[in-house]
């Protein structure tokens, strides 16, 4: 796949063994159809182990996104695959406080330490600096 | 006949309502409206939208829009737009089961409290307190987390959830705005 990709409510980045996932539409039932299909269908075409979502984009979510990280989480999870979050405004922040996501889904601030820390856990090599995306600009 | 059934939850305590403090405005059971539906009803709003999961942002906005009047806390705000939407959501997927229908929308305003209703006419709960269990969904496949109704009840004061099988759904919420700070004036002086 490509390494950046945009799709119809949320935007993809590849990096290394890490799909980050950055919904740019208010993710309520009507979008988190979109985006379960596109991240299940990228997941597959990438073979990426780890996902991360990126909240910066988005400034709601309703019970319908908790659904979709516990969904995508129960994907990754077999293939020994783990989540986390960044970019977690006060918005969102009290969601995934009240529905516990928080204990399958460490937060990090930045988009950086989130993906070292995921592909650091079991990809040693991918970790030395090189190809780690940076910052959310490329979507 | 079926018995519409209902069920309270004030600070998070459930509690079944007796048969005579239920909703009798389903369609099914009254044939004539009067007014807006509204009970008090000074400043009413009541509309009705195809029951659409593209409608459930512009319901969540229409909510947001109405209570600026109470002045309410960005906070505040954030608490009402994902109730109504969990609401609104609720009536698209189980009401309806993503079928055609339409969806009735009421505000209202009482002093400093602020009650939503958001009735359909879809196939009804079979269990209310069951439903109202967080993590409980009839519809896993659709990758429900079962949190609809925890939301609403902690977002806000109080949540009254009124069904009578085949024949609809009532929600009915209240919450009542002020005590912090503005989103519009921002940090009141210390």
């Amino acid at each position: 796949m490509e390494r950046v990709l945009k799709g119809r409510t949320a935007g993809y980045e590849l990096c290394g063994n890490v799909l980050v996932i950055v919904p740019f539409k208010e993710l309520d039932h009507c979008c988190a159809v979109d985006v379960r299909e596109e991240a299940d269908s990228l997941i597959e075409k990438s073979g990426a182990l780890h996902l991360l979502f990126d909240f910066s984009e988005i400034s709601f979510m309703d019970s319908s996104g908790i659904g979709v990280v516990m969904g995508r989480y129960k994907k990754v999870i077999f293939q020994g695959g783990n989540i986390a979050c960044c970019g977690v405004g006060a918005e969102i922040d009290r969601i995934l406080t009240l529905s516990g996501l928080y204990r399958i889904m460490p937060r990090f601030e930045e988009r950086r330490e989130a993906v070292l820390a995921l592909s650091g856990r079991n990809a040693g090599k991918q970790t030395e600096g090189k190809d780690v995306c940076g910052e959310a600009d490329a979507l | 006949m079926e018995q519409v059934q209902g069920v309270i939850s004030v600070a998070g305590r459930r509690q079944v309502l007796k048969p005579e403090e239920c909703y009798s405005g389903f369609k099914c059971a009254v044939k004539e409206e009067d007014g807006l539906g509204c009970e008090a009803g000074e400043n009413c709003v009541c509309l009705q939208f195809a029951a659409h999961s593209k409608n459930e942002s512009f319901a969540r906005m229409v909510a947001a829009a109405y209570v600026a009047q109470l002045n309410p806390t960005l906070e505040e705000l954030a608490d009402i737009k994902t109730a109504v939407s969990e609401a609104v959501t609720n009536a698209v997927i189980h009401g309806y089961g993503d079928g055609d229908g339409v969806i009735c929308m009421r505000f209202d305003i009482a002093g400093s409290e602020i009650c939503i209703e958001v009735e359909d006419w879809g196939m009804g709960i079979a269990d209310i307190m069951a439903a109202m269990e967080p993590m409980y969904t009839t519809r896993p496949d659709m990758e429900r987390s079962g949190m609809g109704f925890a939301f609403m009840e902690a977002f806000m004061d109080e949540l009254e959830v009124h069904s009578l099988k085949n024949c609809g759904t009532f929600v009915r919420m209240r919450k009542k705005i002020g005590g912090g700070a503005s989103a519009l004036e921002g940090e009141s002086p210390a």
